[in-house]
């Protein structure tokens, strides 16, 4: 994990108020990196624009 | 005989003749569950009590003259995240124990009750239903009936034990990632992940709202096809098990649904494609990415659903669900709208295929059930984590909701179990397929030998 990632780690719990013991810090740091190299995969991928996202809220 | 190793439809013919009644099966059950749950770990919850009155009510009923429904007398269970009433719903968690007790059935209980089946009680499973394997640090781990050194698989590790192990005729189970077709595989049984939406999951405790699905699982094809026209009541598959297979509309998935699997699955794929008379290969594009996306979106909603007791009880959590479920919730959206968008593209790709193929073969697992506790396995040469890679080939097809029967197939060793995968809505397509290779001798769920 780089400092990148450890410091958007650090902020994003501050930012959406859900701290991270510390005694928990190195697993969810090592589980973060996975989720971050599986993001990845796909935010890499490029979508034509009409693509829509596929929840649709159905009135 | 053993009432325990007969189907559910043999099991109600035996009580709606009077022959034998729901007491005796139920007894019968019950005393094998008793033997046996203390080396399985099925069950959570016992509710015997409710079941010998259900039974006995049955009894009454039928000797009144009533028209009792097709599960007369038949011995069921479910994962415990459905509601039971006048239990906690605890969905393989510490925390959820001290929940109110459920005041009514879940929705798809409720229809199985209704149509004469006698609940044996609530099974294990993995906490929140994060997990492939039903090592649960609170209620330990449910063992394999074909191997009891081995994992039943996850997350309804308990529902596809008790059904291999002949302590329930037919049991019911969630599946978001796989959590359905992987287990059913593990240890041999028939599952039927249906087309998400198609069964109502009201009183069900959820994990990922975007892929959650629920089933049933049985040890025959005719089973499995009569709980699930009992569990969603309108498309009546049960009649249509003899509609024939069209070979040319059956393909082998490839790529992807390929690479890491061990020889005995593609082995066990080939056995299903040659029962069905199917020689062609598809490819579903870009599905380490549709993996990927799944995997993102299972995290974050998943997080986010326990953010408040991640936030003040960290430490109620199964050490190896936490970690995972906090990393979930902190995900920026890029992520989330970004697979979000793939979904929809994977799907319209997947719709391609269905134009020529009515049915796609793939492994439900890249290998057989691991041993309980190991960490690690090779696949395709290369040393992985089992936790999160033997849901390497079910998480694609759920990502987009496609209805998938995952049959066993009849092979030495340990169970090996195949995805047979329609397009939405087709489910009868792929039970029709799953019956015409049993009526062939190509697969099989007898009961595990304990």
């Amino acid at each position: 994990m780089d400092d990148a990632e450890k410091n958007y780690l650090a902020a994003a719990s501050t930012l959406i108020d859900l701290p991270i013991r510390p005694e928990h810090l190195d697993e969810v740091m090592a589980a973060f990196a996975v989720i971050t190299s599986q993001a990845r995969l796909v935010t890499e991928f490029s979508l034509p624009e009409i693509i829509e996202a596929a929840p649709r809220f159905i009135p | 005989m053993n009432f325990w190793d007969q189907s559910a439809i043999a099991l109600a013919k035996l009580v709606r003749s009077r022959e034998v009644s729901a007491r005796e099966i139920l007894e019968a059950h019950i005393a094998r569950v008793e033997k046996f749950d203390p080396l399985l770990n099925c069950f959570t919850d016992r509710t015997f009590a409710r079941a010998r009155a259900e039974a006995a009510s049955v009894d009454a009923r039928i000797a009144a003259g009533e028209d009792i429904g097709p599960l007369a007398g038949v011995p069921i269970a479910v994962k415990n995240l459905f509601d039971v009433a006048g239990l906690p719903t605890r969905a393989g968690s510490k925390i959820r124990r001290t929940a109110r007790p459920a005041t009514a059935d879940a929705a798809t209980l409720a229809r199985l009750i209704r149509a004469g089946a006698v609940l044996l009680g609530a099974l294990n499973m993995d906490e929140y239903a994060y997990g492939f394997v039903t090592e649960n640090a609170h209620d330990g781990p449910t063992r394999n009936p074909h191997d009891t050194a081995r994992i039943a698989g996850g997350s309804s590790g308990g529902s596809v034990a008790a059904v291999a192990a002949g302590l329930a005729a037919i049991t019911l189970g969630s599946d978001t990632n796989g959590s359905i077709r992987l287990p059913a595989g593990l240890t041999g049984v028939f599952g039927l992940k249906p087309t998400y939406g198609r069964i109502d999951r009201t009183g069900t405790f959820p994990f990922v709202d975007s892929f959650d699905h629920l089933g049933p699982f049985a040890r025959t094809t005719a089973d499995l096809a009569l709980a699930y026209d009992l569990l969603q009541g309108t498309d009546k598959v049960f009649g249509k098990l003899e509609k024939p297979v069209d070979p040319g509309r059956v393909a082998v998935l490839g790529d992807w649904f390929e690479q890491g699997a061990m020889p005995e699955m593609l082995e066990a794929v080939a056995s299903v494609a040659r029962g069905l008379g199917a020689s062609a290969k598809a490819t579903l594009p870009e599905s380490a990415r549709a993996r990927a996306a799944a995997f993102c979106i299972s995290a974050f909603e998943g997080g986010q659903l326990h953010k408040a007791d991640l936030r003040a009880r960290p430490e109620d959590f199964d050490p190896a669900t936490r970690p995972r479920l906090i990393a979930g919730a902190l995900q920026p959206a890029e992520t989330i709208y970004q697979a979000q968008r793939f979904r929809a593209w994977y799907h319209a790709e997947a719709m391609k295929i269905f134009e020529k193929f009515d049915l796609l073969l793939a492994p439900a697992t890249p290998c057989t059930a691991p041993l309980i506790g190991q960490k690690t396995m090779i696949l395709g040469g290369t040393e992985m984590p089992v936790r999160p890679n033997l849901g390497l080939y079910t998480q694609p097809i759920s990502f987009i909701g496609l209805p998938v029967v995952c049959v066993p197939v009849v092979s030495p060793g340990m169970p090996r179990g195949v995805q047979i995968i329609a397009g939405p809505g087709r489910e009868a397509l792929a039970l029709a397929a799953a019956a015409q290779l049993e009526r062939d001798g190509v697969i099989a769920a007898p009961v595990a030998k304990l």
